[in-house]
């Protein structure tokens, strides 16, 4: 399925988006997913050294082609480890490492985050 | 700072990464990051905790969120629970699930502490949501075994009944039998807790389900099921993780031995509990157990003195969680610290709590025993009657990971015993010591000198109780000028009044609720917190009749502050009263 699926895509020469190059990063991966699955220290190693020596543009394309090449492990990882890394951070820095700006109206943002602290809080430890 | 390209992110994929992300606080950060992301991210939360549930309403909850499927309410003040809330104060469920019931067809869970919950409710609940999976009921009241008998009829996903602490009247017509309810195709429990209910189950009924339900792994039981049946109900459910026994007065041979065979059956029990009146012969029948243990509840186990608690402690090597009597003693608790390395959390109940004099030996050197001994120990509540600064600053030094700490010396303002001071320094040592602390409570002789060592260390401390401690106001003051991370405070019987109340009123905005009775607070001042801060339900309870009716300088009974998106609340009972004491709802 998943070959078919990459023939499938070099055919279409519309697509710019995925290289040569990162269809080379994409489609090994699962391999590698699959045999240290097992150990979850060893995969938490491989998503820091992913994040630190894959410039964010690049990820940005993984994600966005494991997308497109139906690549469910391959997104699975990608998606998570981007979740990790805006785990326990605040706003800003989601925005910063997203490179994206708030496009609320004055005062709106305010009230959402009164909501959201006041009545939507965090879970209370028993 | 590294820059992923986030809006060329399509929609899907966004909801993937945010799959991910569980967390309410990380949720609410990515929610307001811009107006795709709110979209998305308030489309796909499935999961809400409101900590006061007049805090917001079911109306903002629901248009903030439109397919929430786990849902969580806290309702009454935590004070509640000591009987210092009046009945018919308010905390009613009934309009959150009425409005669920038609915003949520696929709502899950369930989840409820200090509310007020009806049968109607309970049966609405019943019939509204066809994927039902869980119900936790905590310290709630207003519902009936009818209700409970809704539930087991209606709910053919469910998984999960946990009755916990609440109050269920039963109704005799219904008496034990709406267990039977559950339908014989019913198979899908998890986990029942009906220990709280004080009449006779079924136990026909309870067998049938018990034996039917092969994914069962907590059961816990309430007192009328006796032990010689408990057997019976241990070998049709060997696959038990968490039991909680009923009663078991009588020792008879026979039943011990058919319950030693059942217990070692169990290969996968590590949680009990119950143990009501239960005579001593028969915790040799626990001993087979004991190693596998990781949590023992034994604070309804009146009837266990010490010798017999230090047998079953020795041999619990794997226990992380133990509630106690005080018949446990001194000598229990260190035999606790040499067996148990692995303890995280300990409570130790009074067996006599009004009593005059002591009537077990169990002191201040039970605790250091324990928080020497046990390095993983975090998580304390400790009922005593004597202590010494001494002690508390061992026992901060010993344990710098304490993050729960709730000392109870039963006699109000009990200075050091060795000293006759205060306690401010003891405590002061806690704070100090354990950065990590985020539950305090206090008790003792204290000074203002203990707040000030609160307001300047507590800065992870997230809620403190306060009785019988403090001089003046300034001792309010450094608590709310200092910690914070306060999020509930709750105070009785201290002289802090007005002055501190309203210099930080800014500070109640950053709380979820703040509790004071018998303190010094005027009503002349609540009104004019409420008008100051019209984000705040300063909500006054004061049974005497209209404060107004009263001297300026008569102190409120009881004051009960909190932030909240939603105003006024409009089921205010006749006994509480607002700044709008002209009002409607103020007269009565």
């Amino acid at each position: 399925m998943k070959f078919c699926t990459v023939k499938q895509y070099f055919d279409d020469e519309n697509n710019n988006n995925v290289t040569n190059g990162i269809a080379t990063t994409v489609i090994p991966l699962p391999n590698k997913h699959l045999k240290i699955k097992a150990n979850n220290k060893e995969m938490e190693q491989y998503e820091q050294e992913l994040l630190r020596n894959v410039m964010p543009q690049e990820l940005t394309k993984l994600i966005l082609a494991a997308n497109y090449l139906n690549f469910k492990e391959a997104l699975d990882f990608f998606c998570r480890t981007v979740a990790n890394a805006i785990q326990n951070k605040s706003v800003d820095y989601v925005r910063k490492f997203f490179g994206l700006e708030s496009d609320f109206e004055p005062g709106e943002e305010e009230k959402l985050c009164k909501e959201f602290a006041w009545s939507f809080e965090g879970v209370d430890e028993d | 700072m590294k820059m992923m390209m986030g809006s060329s992110f399509p929609e899907e994929v966004l909801e993937h990464v945010f799959s991910f992300i569980e967390r309410d606080k990380d949720r609410n950060a990515i929610s307001t990051v811009c107006q795709s992301w709110y979209e998305i991210e308030r489309w796909s939360r499935r999961r809400v905790f409101v900590g006061n549930c007049y805090a917001v309403s079911p109306a903002i909850l629901i248009k903030r969120f439109p397919d929430v499927r786990c849902l969580e309410l806290k309702g009454k003040p935590h004070f509640a629970d000591f009987n210092l809330v009046p009945e018919g104060w308010g905390a009613y469920v009934a309009p959150w699930i009425a409005a669920a019931s038609s915003a949520y067809p696929w709502l899950e869970e369930i989840r409820l502490k200090r509310m007020v919950i009806p049968d109607d409710s309970l049966e609405l609940i019943s019939k509204s949501f066809k994927n039902f999976k869980v119900l936790v009921l905590s310290s709630c009241e207003g519902f009936s075994t009818e209700g409970l008998a809704a539930i087991a009829a209606n709910c053919r996903n469910l998984r999960e009944l946990d009755l916990r602490e609440s109050e269920v009247e039963d109704l005799n017509q219904s008496s034990g039998h709406w267990l039977s309810h559950f339908p014989d195709n019913y198979t899908s429990l998890v986990s029942l807790n009906i220990a709280c209910l004080n009449s006779d189950v079924s136990f026909t009924a309870l067998e049938r389900l018990v034996g039917r339900c092969p994914n069962l792994r907590t059961l816990r039981l309430n007192r009328a099921v006796p032990l010689d049946r408990l057997a019976i109900l241990l070998r049709r459910a060997p696959q038990l993780v968490e039991l909680g026994t009923g009663e078991a007065s009588d020792l008879r041979p026979d039943v011990l031995s058919n319950l030693s065979g059942a217990f070692s059956r169990c290969k996968e029990l590590k949680n009990l509990s119950g143990f009501w009146d239960v005579a001593p012969g028969y915790l040799t029948g626990v001993y087979p157990i004991c190693p596998r243990l990781t949590s023992l509840n034994l604070s309804y186990a009146a009837t266990i003195q010490s010798s017999d608690l230090i047998k079953l402690v020795s041999q619990c090597q794997n226990l992380q969680k133990l509630w106690v009597l005080d018949y446990i003693e001194d000598l229990g608790l260190e035999a606790l610290a040499a067996s148990c390395k692995d303890l995280r959390e300990l409570r130790v109940f009074p067996s006599e709590p009004f009593g005059v004099e002591p009537n077990v030996l169990l002191t201040e050197q039970g605790l250091v025993s324990v928080s020497e001994g046990c390095p993983k120990l975090h998580s304390v509540l400790y009922f005593c009657r004597q202590m010494s600064n001494d002690a508390l600053r061992t026992i901060a030094r010993n344990r710098p990971n304490m993050t729960r700490f709730r000392l109870c010396i039963i006699e109000p303002r009990t200075p050091d015993y060795l000293t006759l001071e205060s306690l401010d320094m003891g405590f002061g040592a806690i704070v100090e010591h354990c950065k990590d602390l985020r539950r305090l409570s206090l008790s003792g002789l204290l000074t203002d000198r203990v707040f000030e060592y609160i307001g300047t260390y507590g800065k992870k401390l997230e809620m403190l109780s306060v009785a019988f401690a403090g001089d003046s106001d300034l001792g309010l003051h450094h608590i709310l000028s200092g910690c914070e991370n306060l999020r509930k405070l709750e105070i009785r019987d201290c002289p802090f009044g007005d002055k501190a109340l309203l210099a930080n009123a800014a500070k109640l905005e950053t709380m979820r609720s703040l509790w004071m009775s018998s303190c010094s607070v005027s009503f002349g001042a609540c009104k004019l917190l409420g008008q100051k801060m019209p984000m705040l339900n300063v909500e006054v309870i004061d049974e005497r009749g209209p404060p107004d009716s009263r001297p300026e300088s008569c102190p409120v009974e009881k004051l009960y502050i909190y932030r909240t998106v939603s105003g006024p609340r409009l089921d205010m009972p006749g006994f509480v009263w607002t700044k709008d004491e002209d009002s409607a709802l103020g007269l009565s």
